[in-house]
């Protein structure tokens, strides 16, 4: 499945695109997991609340200026 | 830009102008920027001619970083005094951009060369981003560069990408639009130095500017006005007469010179940079020994947020005053009014309970409103059991520990936890390949099973998947079992904590004795301590409440219907009965703690929430608490596990060690039970 995300690996700090491979896990056919393909530690996927906040909040986070670092 | 004294706009070099600010690719020839771009833009591709040139420049409109940008794919170069037209299209894109974003792409292996382009984009007083990109062919040949330390000595992003791998976009995507000046300044000839000063003497005018022209760049001839270039024909041949070398080569050798020096500066950086707090938090946090204390100092934390305050206020909050007074009350009412039958509820402390009696003899469909009653609000009703465990007592607590673990995911304390027990391991001549796995654990245990299949042997392998199964609850569940221990005393949860602790560590013995030879090493590559970002966190945990819902909760309500049919059919008190000897006399705990063992089959957080209302309602004291959480603890984590524990290691063998699994969980509660009774201990 091509999966247009990109993901941040919280362990091993790897940025990937794409959920390579989602759950092996036998309870549930699509589980929200996403793997990360290099250390294999796995993490939930931004779920359907924050793609509908995500929408929400799209046209006010517009306006916010990129920050110096 | 600084040289408009001098430059008269060339008059056919600008890209369309209007829309989004750009966001220029520069970099030298074969470096990936090609395939970056395909990856920042995806779609909606222009290819032009640069004005007055065969030159294709490519370009797309794309959000970067959250923001509208035009990127632009410049030609390969090498420099900024060009040497062919391509040279001379990119260097003149870079000069008529002013205010975008630049990022310079490198090759990581190639860091000399890529410097070298860095230090002329500096001395041209552009603000830009470093990616070093083919990272992963770096690494291969062991010629990985430190981004964080060069980005500390540039003082600019940079960023380590492979486009290839796509390792790092995201990050090559934050960090593009926010470029900085670089803190670097090359130091020329001192002939040099004294014309560059005389060039730009009553002109306000970067070094950049100033070196080409010393090195005699003819392409730049139409930025300077006709009248000016007399005066720097003349400046350029008075400082060529004291230098011995052409001048070209006279700066191109100071760059050299200064990129080495900047290698130099960027290894020794990492070194020096160590005083700094958070590397010195993120050093003593991987140390064997030091990072125990971190550990410990980090489950206190977790114990105290988690344990008594998600625990503690958030279910009081809904569970005490609005499940009980309000949802329940609400349904026991609705069901009672839709189907009638004679029965009167529990009432305590004013509040409508599910339990009741009177409801004998019943007609036939008294009896069929009495079995939908029940369904829902029964004894092991949806909403009466199921939705009052899921809502009111585990999600605050999940909730709360999310928030925690986002927390722990988003400082980068992970992977050094994980480095920080191997070594730990391998100082006690146990096995430090089990490590990842069990860190890998905390996210789902499922998953970390299946990561088995990564270890050499058989016996690795099963040693992993019994310690995952054992030690290792998965962050929901970690969640809920903190939330027991929050009303305890500190020894409780010291007690509680020592034996799953000295679980991991007989199974990592085993582990030793039956997989001998040197463990090996698994790579981690370390981010650097990072403040959590409360946007990240609570995307995190909304997704992971999410995903918790979603999955726990149906196999809540499955459990509950379970238990409603047992109920129904009188075998939960059969199973009681038979399960009384080992649970009444052997681990000290009341009959119906039967329940939260059976529902701990399908998720031990389920039955870990049966206990915690057990607690809740006043019917386990402290003893009792601490046995059943460490039975409950030590249990297969979850029905998925245990099929995926079948299928990896074939049915004989999955059964031994669910077998094991149960043996071992029950026969160290019944221990400690025999125990804190023989020593009299109440543990309040
Ligand atoms: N191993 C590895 N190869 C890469 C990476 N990025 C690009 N490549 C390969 O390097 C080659 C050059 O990539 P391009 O994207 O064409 O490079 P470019 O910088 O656009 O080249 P010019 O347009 O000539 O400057 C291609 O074969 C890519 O597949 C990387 O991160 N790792
Ligand atoms: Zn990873
Ligand atoms: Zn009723």
């Amino acid at each position: 499945m091509i999966d247009e995300h990109q993901y941040d690996c919280p362990l091993c700090g790897l940025d990937f695109f794409g959920a390579t491979c989602h759950s092996a896990c036998p309870m549930s056919g699509d589980c929200a997991m996403v793997r990360c393909p290099r250390c294999g530690y796995e993490f939930v996927q931004e779920g359907s609340i924050v793609a509908m906040l995500r929408r929400f909040t799209a046209p006010w986070r517009k306006h916010d200026s990129p920050g110096h670092r | 830009m600084s040289q408009l004294a001098l430059q008269r706009c060339h008059p056919t070099a600008e890209l369309p102008t209007g829309g989004p600010r750009k966001l220029l690719l520069i970099g030298n020839p074969n470096v990936g920027k090609s395939l970056l771009f395909g990856f920042l833009t995806k779609r909606y591709v222009t290819v032009s001619n640069y004005p007055g040139t065969t030159v294709e420049i490519t370009s797309a409109k794309a959000t970067i970083g959250g923001e509208q940008r035009l990127v632009v794919d410049t030609p390969g170069t090498n420099g900024l005094i060009p040497q062919s037209d391509d040279e001379r299209v990119a260097r003149d894109i870079l000069l008529n951009s002013p205010g975008a974003d630049v990022v310079q792409v490198g090759d990581m292996s190639n860091i000399r060369r890529t410097l070298l382009l860095s230090l002329q984009i500096a001395e041209y007083g552009v603000p830009f981003t470093l990616c070093l990109n083919m990272s992963d062919e770096a690494r291969e040949r062991n010629s990985e560069v430190d981004a964080t330390a060069l980005s500390e000595t540039l003082g600019i992003p940079v960023v380590a990408t492979s486009a290839l791998r796509r390792w790092n976009l995201e990050r090559l995507k934050r960090e593009a639009v926010r470029p900085a000046l670089a803190r670097v300044t090359t130091q020329y000839p001192e002939a040099i130095e004294e014309g560059i000063a005389e060039i730009s003497r009553g002109e306000e005018l970067t070094r950049g500017f100033a070196l080409a022209i010393l090195a005699g760049d003819e392409t730049l001839t139409p930025f300077i006005a006709e009248e000016k270039r007399p005066r720097l024909d003349a400046i350029r041949q008075e400082v060529q007469r004291k230098v011995r070398l052409p001048l070209s080569v006279a700066i191109a050798n100071a760059r050299v010179a200064a990129v080495d020096k900047l290698l130099g500066e960027a290894s020794t950086q990492k070194a020096a940079s160590r005083s700094n707090f958070r590397d010195w938090l993120g050093g003593i946090s991987m140390h064997p020994i030091w990072g125990v204390p971190v550990l410990a100092f980090v489950l206190y934390v977790a114990w105290w947020f988690v344990g008594k305050f998600g625990a503690g206020q958030m279910v009081d909050l809904l569970e005490s005053k609005i499940f009980e007074q309000h949802v329940n009350v609400w349904t026991i009412q609705l069901l009672d009014f839709l189907a009638r039958f004679p029965h009167q509820h529990a009432i305590e402390e004013k509040l409508i309970r599910a339990a009741y009696t009177g409801a004998a003899g019943l007609t036939f469909t008294q009896q069929v409103a009495k079995f939908f009653h029940d369904i829902v609000v029964g004894p092991y009703g949806i909403v009466t059991m199921a939705l009052t465990y899921a809502i009111a007592i585990v999600l605050p607590v999940v909730i709360t520990f999310f928030f925690f673990f986002g927390v722990l995911e988003d400082s980068g304390y992970l992977p050094r936890l994980a480095v920080m027990l191997n070594r730990l391991f391998r100082k006690m001549g146990l096995n430090g390949k089990a490590v990842l796995p069990m860190v890998l654990g905390l996210g789902c245990d499922t998953m970390a099973t299946l990561t088995t299949r990564i270890l050499e042997t058989k016996k690795e392998a099963t040693i992993v998947t019994i310690l995952l199964a054992l030690g290792v609850p998965c962050s929901a569940q970690l969640g809920v079992i903190m939330a027991m221990l929050g009303p305890l005393s500190f020894t409780a949860v010291a007690i509680w904590l020592s034996v799953i602790v000295g679980t991991i560590f007989l199974v990592g013995y085993l582990a030793a004795k039956v997989v001998p030879g040197e463990a090996g090493d698994f790579i981690l590559e370390i981010p650097p301590i990072r403040i959590p970002r409360l946007s990240n966190i609570t995307i995190k945990v909304l997704a992971r409440t999410e995903w918790y819902l979603k999955e726990a909760v149906p196999l809540f309500i499955i459990g509950t219907l379970l238990l409603y049919v047992l109920d129904a059919t009188q075998m939960l008190s059969r199973i009681q009965q038979i399960m009384s000897p080992l649970v009444v006399a052997g681990l000290g705990l009341p009959a119906e703690a039967s329940n939260a063992f059976l529902i701990g089959f399908l998720r031990r957080d389920y039955g870990a929430a049966g206990l915690f209302a057990m607690q809740r309602a006043g019917q386990l004291n402290a003893v009792q608490t601490v046995v059943s959480l460490t039975v409950i603890t030590l249990f297969i984590p979850c029905i998925a596990n245990l099929l995926v524990i079948l299928k990896e290691r074939g049915t004989r063998m999955g059964l031994a060690i669910a077998g094991f699994i149960i043996v071992y969980s029950f026969g160290i509660g019944v221990v400690m039970n025999v125990v804190f009774k023989a020593f009299k201990v109440t543990l309040s």
